[in-house]
């Protein structure tokens, strides 16, 4: 499934989670994605919450299921952006910061609608971009939130991300068995092959935002997706 | 009468609901539609949806309070054509197993929650990419099975209901996943959420409810 990174109204690729280039307007790349008939899309935004107006015609613009993930503090700021029509919210710095969020949204929302984002550079969990004073051993990371009741945990390796070099296979083995719900693997996914590879380590799905978006030497911005997917 | 892309939509706005991007695919399979807020405005629509998220009960009471629970009964009484759409679909029958409350009954059925254990299914909600499998299959413009939907509901119609002309399989189980009684269709699934499938299974029954 493609994700999506938006800084303020304008989608953006990472390369280990800074450097960032400009890919386009986000609700072209979603209509582009609709003819694809991509199966789900994840939207996160490095820029804090995104406006409610903008998220609306994001969620109106997709004709598939999707989850965001960026900025969401209060029970009420969740309520909305479920109502907006999003399926599922993305959580990270909430574990450490505001559990009591996570657990009532799970509670009224259902656990399927919440989805845990788990950034993980070296052996850390990073919780603010990639910065290395802002990240947690990921083992402390992982016991932070096994008592939450939850669907889905996006675990992106960092150190992977952008670099098109191939997934963190090691880093899906070590956390698959900590956690029965589904995992999403990101970061590093070049091809067909290495989503197979990924799958067979233990993810249950594959996220990848360069593969769909950029294209050749140049990384030239083409957005695209297998029909066989 | 109204050739077919000049007929009057309306999308029921009450309260509960994904309705922009229902408005945004209908759009694109070439239907302008209104958003109905005001009950007694239904009669001067050609084709109704009624979407909803949620609970029966909870779907129920917000019909009630705004006035549409009557305007509805009355609408298709007079042979209006009406599309329900996931919870809108389930509260156009009698009730559901743990609600209180009393649906539209314009279709006869109970609605069941989804239990792992006694249907062996993986998880509750069903919320994913499902086949349907149509009593009469349906094909896009180049041929192509419309045959996916997302779903995401709790509860289920079961699969020997009489107005079903549709079935999906959660693991193994079988539940109705579309019904129809005459110029009232409902879908369990979010076309609005299934990309190709979702327009084709829109143009489709649009197309036949307002052909006269």
């Amino acid at each position: 499934m493609p994700i999506l990174l938006i800084d303020g109204q304008r989608c953006v690729k990472s390369y280990n989670f800074e450097k960032f280039k400009y890919l386009g307007d986000p609700l072209n790349i979603i209509r582009i994605f609709n003819e694809l008939e991509v199966d789900e899309l994840i939207i996160k935004s490095i820029s804090g919450l995104l406006p409610s107006s903008f998220l609306e015609a994001l969620a109106s613009e997709a004709f598939m299921p999707v989850s965001y993930g960026g900025g969401v503090k209060t029970f009420a700021q969740a309520a909305e952006i479920y109502s907006l029509g999003f399926e599922k919210l993305i959580f990270r710095t909430s574990i450490f910061t505001n559990m009591d969020l996570l657990k009532r949204i799970s509670l009224s929302f259902g656990a399927q609608a919440l989805a845990i984002s788990c950034d993980v550079k070296g052996k850390n969990a990073c919780l603010n971009g990639n910065k290395y004073h802002s990240s947690v051993a990921l083992d402390e990371f992982k016991r932070s939130f096994c008592d939450l009741e939850f669907g889905e945990l996006l675990l992106t390796s960092v150190d992977k991300d952008g670099t098109g070099s191939g997934p963190n296979l090691n880093l899906i083995s070590s956390v698959r068995d900590d956690f029965q719900v589904q995992i999403t693997y990101a970061g590093g996914i070049r091809d067909e092959h290495d989503i197979q590879e990924a799958i067979e380590c233990g993810a249950n799905a594959v996220a990848c935002s360069k593969l769909f978006t950029l294209h050749g030497k140049q990384e030239g911005v083409l957005i695209w997706y297998p029909g066989n997917l | 009468m109204t050739t077919l892309n000049r007929a009057k939509l309306g999308i029921i706005s009450f309260g509960l609901g994904n309705i922009r991007a229902l408005s945004n695919m209908l759009l694109e399979i070439g239907y302008e539609s209104d958003l109905v807020s005001d009950p007694n405005n239904c009669k001067y629509y050609d084709l109704l949806f009624l979407p909803g998220v949620g609970s029966f009960d909870g779907v129920v009471s917000k019909l009630e309070s705004s006035g549409f629970f009557d305007a509805i009964k009355s609408y298709v009484d007079g042979q209006g054509a009406l599309i329900g759409i996931c919870a809108g679909m389930q509260v156009l029958f009698n009730a559901s197993s743990e609600g209180s409350k009393s649906g539209l009954c314009i279709l006869n059925g109970q609605l069941e929650k989804f239990n792992t254990v006694k249907h062996h299914v993986p998880a509750v909600p069903h919320m994913q990419w499902s086949h349907v499998t149509f009593d009469v299959p349906i094909f896009d413009e180049n041929g192509r099975a419309v045959n996916r939907f997302y779903f995401v509901h709790s509860y289920f119609l079961s699969a020997a209901n009489p107005f079903s002309i549709g079935i999906t399989k959660y693991n193994k189980f079988r539940f109705c996943s579309i019904v129809r009684k005459g110029n009232v269709v409902g879908f369990q699934f979010h076309p609005e959420k299934s990309h190709r499938h979702g327009k084709f299974v829109l143009k489709h029954f649009i197309g036949e409810l307002i052909a006269k």
